[in-house]
């Protein structure tokens, strides 16, 4: 397994200052989003070139990019139409192909029949035109993926090449039982995002309801030689640069254990 | 065959397009005009009609008279000669582009412009993405004189777009309007008879003039796309005619 730095611990720094934090924290792999952060590759006064040359001179592998979730909908008005929102999706697979990835994150959208009809039919539209990239499906709380059913009902449903991005942290806030949702999908899993918190609040990596050593035991176990997001997020605690370098050794400490 | 002289082709890499007249026959013209007629919300015998009649996008571009406008002319294998033979994908139909009469006369030269491919909340491109390609063709089917809602461009802007583009995203112009960013020079007003085509650079400024001539604006555009664009969509190299084999 390899770790990758989550920009979630600097939201607002762009993708420079977002290199600089994730190289002192000493990873040479980094995770992106093509919203909520400011250091998204999409920035009107970057070119998607000159990210990935800000890439190269850090030294930084780009491992991942959380695009736009399968909603089914219109985001301007809200209106269903399925092919509307797979436009963009698909835009943002151009996207992160031109960052050399063959993999993006994505989610669902409302909790409702109707997204999930949406989500199935999407992931597999999209995998059927995308060849040789994979799609991660990512549990977030009040998202039409969201726990351990909400997967049992889509998994069976679409693409092999559609995996499972287990966000600890949003199975926490969900009150999810972690271990039971890694174990039953431990052959499926294709991303792990690792976010340490009490209740619904992040906390320094070991300080919270995560239970790690489990966790990892169960991707040992299946075989997962995959990333470790270590996704940092509201901080309080310290600098960015600092409390990722201590969630870094607390993870690599596990793994070496 | 060749369509395209030595001098075309530098007219159309300095300007970012190029005017060609009489590319379709009388027959091609009259097939495409009835199916035109048929399904405008005016009488073809009566100009008085004409006036802010509609539709001005004719649900129409797959109907095999309109499509033959593009792919049974010399217009398709003009867009190759530029961006390469066999390069661009062939199922995109012409889209009806049609400007009425306003019955005005106070006609001024465009002032501003835009780049096509851009989210408006009208214009079915999804937010967040731009539609890329790299030939349009506007084709008229009847004549478009002075002041009569022509094709409008501002020549050069596309070598503007592509330097701005490499430092740049792609998504930096909401609606596509680089007006403000762009030096704008003097736009030029394309006219002509039936069959005039004007073949226009993906990224040239570009808009469509106020008509107060008594003819209805009947042009055909279509944005002609490299087959491999996904590959390249977010691309903008050194030399900006990378994408475009047969000027390069």
């Amino acid at each position: 397994m390899n770790l990758s730095f989550s920009t979630t611990v600097c939201p607002k720094a762009e993708l420079p200052e977002a290199l600089e934090i994730c190289t002192a924290a000493g990873f040479d792999k980094i995770e992106l989003f093509r919203t909520w952060t400011e250091s998204s590759p999409v920035h009107d006064n970057t070119s998607v070139p000159m990210v990935r040359d800000r890439l190269n001179d850090a030294g930084v592998t780009l491992t991942g990019l959380n695009i736009r979730n399968i909603t089914g909908r219109k985001n301007d008005s809200d209106e269903r139409d399925l092919g509307y929102n797979l436009r963009q999706i698909t835009w943002d697979i151009h996207l992160a192909r031109a960052l050399k990835l063959n993999t993006a994150n994505t989610k669902g959208g409302e909790r409702t029949d109707e997204a999930l009809k949406d989500l199935i039919e999407g992931v597999n539209t999209t995998l059927e035109r995308m060849e040789d990239f994979t799609l991660n499906l990512g549990n977030h709380a009040g998202n039409r993926l969201q726990g351990l059913e909400d997967f049992q009902a889509v998994m069976p449903n679409v693409n092999e090449r559609a995996k499972i991005l287990l966000d600890t942290g949003h199975l926490l806030t969900a009150g999810e039982d972690i271990l039971r949702f890694a174990e039953t999908f431990a052959g499926r899993i294709g991303l792990v995002h690792l976010r340490d918190q009490k209740g619904d609040t992040p906390v320094p990596f070991g300080e919270g309801d995560l239970p790690f050593q489990d966790l990892i035991n169960i991707l040992k176990g299946a075989g997962y030689d995959g990333t470790l997001v270590i996704e940092l997020e509201k901080v309080t605690w310290g600098e960015p640069a600092e409390t990722a370098t201590t969630a870094k050794a607390y993870i690599e400490n596990l793994l070496a254990s | 065959m060749a369509y395209l002289t030595d001098e075309d082709k530098t007219f159309f890499k300095e300007n970012g397009y190029l005017v060609k007249h009489d590319l379709l026959t009388e027959k091609q013209l009259n097939d495409a005009l009835e199916v035109v007629w048929e399904n405008l919300d005016c009488n073809r015998n009566d100009p008085k009609t004409w006036i802010n009649a509609g539709p001005n996008h004719p649900r129409i571009g797959a109907h095999p008279a309109i499509r033959a406008t593009l792919y049974e002319t010399p217009v398709f294998p003009i867009a190759e000669e530029l961006v390469g033979k066999g390069k661009l994908g062939d199922t995109t139909n012409p889209g009806p582009h049609f400007r009425y009469p306003t019955g005005e006369t106070d006609w001024q030269m465009p002032k501003s412009g835009h780049l096509d491919g851009y989210y408006t909340p009208t214009n079915g491109v999804p937010e967040g993405t731009v539609g890329r390609f790299q030939i349009g063709t506007s084709f008229y089917l009847n004549n478009v004189a002075h002041q009569g809602g022509a094709f409008t461009i501002w020549p050069g802007t596309h070598i503007q777009a592509a330097e701005h583009f490499k430092t740049h995203s792609l998504l930096c112009f909401k609606g596509g309007n680089a007006g403000e960013t762009f030096d704008m020079p003097e736009p030029v007003e394309i006219t002509g008879g039936p069959g005039t085509v004007c073949f226009w650079h993906g990224q040239l400024m570009h808009t469509g003039g106020k008509n107060c001539a008594e003819e209805i604006r009947m042009a055909c555009i279509t944005r002609l796309t490299r087959k491999d664009i996904n590959d390249m969509l977010f691309e903008f190299p050194e030399d900006i005619w990378a994408y475009y084999d047969g000027i390069n």
